[in-house]
């Protein structure tokens, strides 16, 4: 029954993509579609729907990444700096940053020791890659480090901030999304990790999602995790804590920009999306966990927004 | 309509992804990079798997259910796993983490998972692996691999395990003692030390604990704990099958099959089994005695119905048929008495000469058979219950011993003792509940109770046979030639002992500053024995006549006793250790042990005629322990660890090797005072992917303080002071038996990555040794009764993979090294003495394919 189901669906697609739609040309829908990286797509579904209300003729599409072309979307969301050959083909608007925090299941002895201690950069090596120069003590409560297998901007964003590849990561890898890795984080009672902080917090309540303790950090740099430093039992304080501080100022936490892009002959339809991100786009940044952009990128906005028509 | 099924294609796709009948393909490489040809990638759980190819590309069908995992496994690599929880879009790129780090060893000794070097207890590892290339399929092998454990087997009965040279009487088992160090099966008390000389079944790991233990688990021992872990059941498809072919008709077979029952249920069943001819020929019957005829078997199951929570029930039954243990007669010693009742006058008078006076000929004339009918099994169940944040364990066991001996203790071709056997049963209950877990950042600890009921019930025969009256003869005397006076004449004893013995014990660990940490630990015991011992004489001539009577007295008497005794006790320990940083470990260990009441279960000496009954119970053991140790890692793949020890034991438990024929397993006594100090050096160093080596190094000085009513070395039997005779004597500063100052082992491996039976794997060469010095073999020191020191070299090379078809070749005692492991006077100290031998050189070959 399910493999005629599917056969059934199939002969559908095929047809609509073939004869009928074409006899529906005349109705042809403006369609936009968007695709990258997967912790995003609650905030870029956010700014959809918002941009819906005013253009809902428009039809923007979340597909997932089924290809590394990205020819084939009209916008590109990822999660980390792109080299100098991708920005020479490709537009890039930096409208939000993310920060990563580690984390661990809360059940384990491990969350409720360092919970209290926190972590300073070299307890961070020590744990996430077995740095052997870094180390200053044995760790004595049990965990399993966990991790992604591919290459995705929240862990080259995570290793990379602490001089390492994401291929150093020493745990159990995992391969999915960052979703999955929180996934994998909850099934194991003595699980760590590292998630973006839109993943971390439940957004209706603004706490952590049951089941997840984040670790402190020693953010100031000075080697120890002083009691200012722990205040990541609520969104609006992590994102309002983060954001006062310039990036100079913060350590052992690695914060990176979310980057929209299109190719240099792009849709004027996703032109006029970004363009209403640049306008709107920041409203809803810290209740869905995102950092705004700092000043200096800020002025990058107006350039895309000049380069592409406004 | 087309945006629609946009939407709905990905929904399509899910609904693939959630039955996972896709393909996943990928690389395999190493950390530089190139591609790992030859790995093996398995869905854990399934038999499902593939084998990368020359360019390290693999691909596999995923026919599971996700989320699943992904096994990467090849020699020379760690494993490697991947959990998917989506069918990935692009070829997976697989980094392999290179094994020639030295891993880091982890213990399960204080019923959690930590690593050995951050331990503040001195722990010896030996792992599965190692126990399985180096051939040392028991306890008593493993002993070459850690310097600091002695075990004494005359039989399996009468085996001692001693850590630091104490722990068990040295000699004969007394079923009255309590051992002094703990065997532990996974969690499971052993009670008797007869399952030292099973073969090990599936077994994962031997941690060696040296010093005092009982605030963290189990029974509370003065020496140390050997805690034995099983590989477990798992949810993963896996099989071992090893056969082993070897000199003396060795054959060995082995097999472990585990997997998953149901999602959440998975069962291992193990086999083992041995045979080896005899290496010692008895030219009396033709046989060659001493051979080996093993048969194990174990069972589990594993229940996991939450993440929180494990059951594990499990069962295993041994059982041993050798015609062995027999020992040769390794000299004769000039006794105190005169010269009639010396051996070789005895000998002669009876025209008899022994097969040969060199004990390495290993031939013998024995006309008793020697039969040591060996049965040790039960059934235990495991909880593991996480609760806030610890673990709630319940361990509960049943386990049998059955020992069915035949034994020829005058060690000779003549029929002084015809029967010499002593089969006893035992059986006990165990229950074990504690808690453990780190209540917060900066403390942790267990708490727990310990209870265990055990009986043992004997059923002994000893009879003379026509050679009694020459060796008993005492005078002159014409009437101990009357004939028949002797000939069938001997005691049947039935013996019993219940005992109890009940525990609570807690052990913090607090950590006052970051690194120093205090570790306090108390336990309470509560010990009950109960003996009953009754032996009748039978047999002989009948005779009124009072003069024969008490010939017949002379050699067996009637003796009934029964005696109880019961004791509390509070002991604890205090440690502290100071861990700088992840490379030096320091700790400083002061403790107070106890053993508990003894009772003599094996017979009371007589005095003017009457059963000693003063010796019945004899106390406890008050033990005081010191320990400083420092663990290091100089370099990331280079342990170097460090012990000092000081012992002081008050009214140490010994065992007293009795003339008296009827006190036929010796007695037990107090020694005043004891003192054992010593240094311990342990070393593992993995040069490079191709050398390790490992070593371990122990000096060793044990010594009676204070032993003032020891009993005569075999050669002073029979002294007489002013006509008097004389029993005892004292030994005070006397070396204590069994025990090496120096002892120690060496080993080292040489890999190399190659492919062989179109396999990829490793190639090996290894060899260990061990080195003993000399040691005394007498409970009261002797002039004849030591052992020369000696080294044994052990080699094997092969190759191996972790899937497939490994191939080794080994030789064990490959200088083939005559020597002795044990010497022990004849009964009734007739002045002969005879040695257990240690084995030939040995060599095979094993052929193991796992998949």
């Amino acid at each position: 029954m399910k493999s005629f189901f599917r056969l059934a669906i199939l002969l559908v697609f095929i047809s609509s993509s073939t004869g009928w739609s074409q006899t529906s040309d005349q109705k042809q829908p403006k369609v936009v579609v968007i695709t990258g990286t997967r912790f995003t797509y609650p905030l870029v579904q956010k700014w959809i729907d918002d941009y819906n209300k005013g253009n809902p003729e428009v039809q923007l599409i979340i597909e997932s990444r089924g290809t590394n072309d990205p020819s084939r979307y009209d916008i590109l969301i990822e999660a980390y700096e792109p080299d100098e050959e991708a920005k020479k083909v490709r537009d890039y608007l930096y409208i939000a940053r993310y920060a990563i925090l580690p984390v661990a299941n809360s059940q384990s002895a491990f969350a409720k020791v360092y919970s209290a201690k926190g972590l300073n950069k070299d307890l961070i090596k020590q744990l996430f890659f077995h740095d052997i120069t870094s180390d200053k003590k044995e760790i004595k409560t049990p965990f399993t480090v966990y991790t992604r297998l591919q290459k995705a901007g929240a862990p080259i964003t995570f290793t990379k901030y602490f001089g390492y590849e994401q291929k150093d990561i020493l745990g159990k890898v995992i391969a999915g999304s960052d979703e999955h890795l929180l996934k994998a984080l909850l099934r194991d009672s003595i699980g760590l990790s590292y998630l973006p902080v839109n993943l971390i917090y439940d957004q209706t309540t603004g706490k952590p999602h049951a089941g997840i303790t984040v670790l402190p950090i020693d953010l100031d740099g000075n080697g120890k995790v002083g009691d200012n430093e722990k205040f990541y039992d609520n969104l609006s304080t992590v994102v309002q804590r983060l954001e006062e501080k310039n990036a100079k100022e913060i350590f052992n936490l690695p914060i990176e920009y979310l980057n929209l892009s299109v190719s240099t002959d792009p849709n004027p339809e996703a032109i006029a999306f970004l363009q209403w991100v640049i306008q709107n786009g920041q409203n809803d940044l810290h209740t869905l966990g995102f950092l705004k952009p700092e000043q200096s990128r800020l002025g990058k906005q107006g350039q895309f927004a000049s380069q592409h028509g406004k | 309509m087309k945006q629609i099924l946009r939407f709905i294609l990905p929904i399509i796709f899910l609904s693939d992804v959630a039955f996972a009948q896709g393909v996943i393909t990928g690389v395999i490489k190493s950390g530089d990079n190139t591609p790992v040809p030859g790995a093996t990638v398995a869905i854990k759980g399934t038999s499902i798997y593939a084998v990368a190819d020359t360019n390290g590309n693999f691909s596999i069908k995923a026919s599971k259910d996700l989320p699943f995992t992904l096994l990467f496994n090849l020699v020379g690599y760690k494993t490697h796993e991947v959990e998917i929880y989506e069918l990935p879009d692009a070829p997976l790129d697989i980094f392999l983490i290179d094994d020639s780090l030295l891993d880091e060893i982890v213990v399960t000794s204080r019923r959690r998972e930590e690593t050995a070097q951050n331990v503040p207890i001195p722990i010896s590892v030996v792992s599965g692996s190692l126990i399985e290339q180096a051939g040392a399929f028991n306890i008593n092998r493993v002993k070459e691999l850690v310097p600091s454990v002695q075990l004494y087997s005359s039989n399996p009965r009468n085996t001692g395990i001693n850590i630091r040279g104490v722990g068990s009487p040295f000699g004969l088992t007394n079923d009255g003692l309590d051992p002094g160090v703990g065997f532990y099966v996974d969690g499971v008390y052993y009670a008797r030390p007869a399952a030292a000389t099973f073969d090990f079944i599936d077994i994962e790991q031997i941690e060696v604990l040296r010093g005092p233990q009982g605030t963290l688990f189990g029974k509370n021992t003065t020496a140390g704990a050997i805690n034995i872990t099983t590989r477990k059941a798992g949810f993963t498809p896996g099989a071992d099958f090893e056969l082993s072919y070897g000199n003396y008709g060795y054959i060995q077979a082995k097999t472990s099959i585990t997997g998953p029952l149901s999602k959440k249920l998975a069962a291992r069943v193990s086999f083992s089994g041995t045979q080896r001819d005899g290496v010692i020929e008895n030219i009396r019957t033709g046989k060659y005695i001493n051979d080996i005829n093993n048969l194990g078997a174990r069972a589990q199951l594993l229940f996991e119905p939450s993440d929180n929570t494990s059951i594990i029930l499990s069962g295993d039954a041994s059982r041993q048929r050798p015609d062995g243990y027999a020992q040769v007669v390794a000299g004769v010693v000039q006794t105190n008495r005169a010269g009639y009742r010396q051996f070789n006058s005895i000998i002669t008078d009876l025209n008899y000469t022994l097969p040969s006076e060199n004990a390495f000929d290993r031939v013998i004339d024995h006309d008793t058979p020697w039969q040591s009918g060996n049965d040790l099994g039960g059934v235990s169940l495991n909880i593991d219950q996480k609760i806030g944040p610890g673990t709630l364990t319940s361990t509960t066991a049943w386990r049998y011993w059955n020992w069915d001996p035949s034994n020829d203790r005058d060690f000779t071709g003549l029929q002084a003792l015809a029967k010499s056997q002593n089969p006893s049963e035992h059986t006990n209950w165990s229950q074990e509940v504690r808690y453990a877990g780190e209540f917060s950042s900066r403390l942790s600890g267990v708490v727990g109770l310990f209870y265990i009921d055990q009986e043992v019930k004997t059923n002994g025969t000893e009879e003379s046979g026509s050679s009694q009256w020459r060796f008993s003869q005492s005078s002159t005397s014409a009437l101990w030639k009357t004939p028949g006076l002797f000939e069938g004449y001997g005691i049947s004893t039935k013996s019993s002992i219940k005992s109890l013995s009940a525990a609570a014990f807690a052990n913090l660990d607090w950590e006052i500053i970051e690194g120093l940490h205090v570790l306090p630990g108390i336990r309470f015991n509560y010990d009950k024995k109960d003996v009953s011992y009754d032996r009748k004489t039978y047999g002989g001539l009948q005779t009124t006549v009072p003069a024969l009577i008490a010939l017949k007295n002379s050699v067996y008497t009637d003796q009934f006793y029964e005696a109880d005794a019961e004791e509390n006790n509070f002991t604890y320990q205090l440690t502290a250790s100071y861990q700088a940083n992840k490379r030096i470990n320091t700790f400083a260990t002061y403790s107070t042990s106890y053993k508990p009441v003894g009772v003599n279960v094996a017979g009371l000496p007589t005095i003017n005629g009457q059963p000693a009954t003063d010796l019945a119970v004899i106390k406890p053991e008050d033990v005081k322990h010191l320990e400083i140790g420092v663990k290091t890692s100089p370099i990331d793949n280079f342990t170097l660890n460090l012990t000092i020890h000081n012992t002081d034991i008050k009214d140490y438990q010994t065992n007293v090797q009795s003339p008296e024929l009827g006190v036929n397993r010796g007695y037990i006594a107090n020694a005043e005072e004891v003192n054992v100090r010593g240094v311990e050096l342990d070393a593992n160093f993995k040069v490079n992917k191709h050398f390790t080596f490992y070593g371990a190094a122990a000096y060793t000085e044990g010594k009676y303080v204070t032993f003032t009513n020891a009993p005569l070395p075999l050669e002073e039997t029979g002294l007489t002071v002013d006509g008097l005779q004389v029993s005892f004597k004292d030994i005070s500063g006397g070396d204590l038996p069994g025990l090496s100052k120096w002892a120690g082992s060496l080993g080292g491996e040489f890999t190399a990555q190659g492919n062989f039976l179109r396999q990829s794997g490793k190639f090996f060469i290894a060899f260990d040794t061990y080195y003993r010095s000399d040691f005394s073999s007498s409970p009261s020191p002797s002039a004849y009764l030591n052992i020369d020191g000696y080294a044994l070299l052990n080699a094997r090379a092969g190759f191996r993979v972790s899937s497939g078809t490994s191939i080794s070749l080994w030789a064990r005692n490959l200088r083939d090294k005559d020597y002795f492991e044990q010497l022990l006077p004849a009964g009734g100290n007739a002045g002969h003495y005879a040695g257990v031998l240690g084995d030939p050189r040995t060599f095979g070959v094993t052929l193991k394919h796992s998949f």
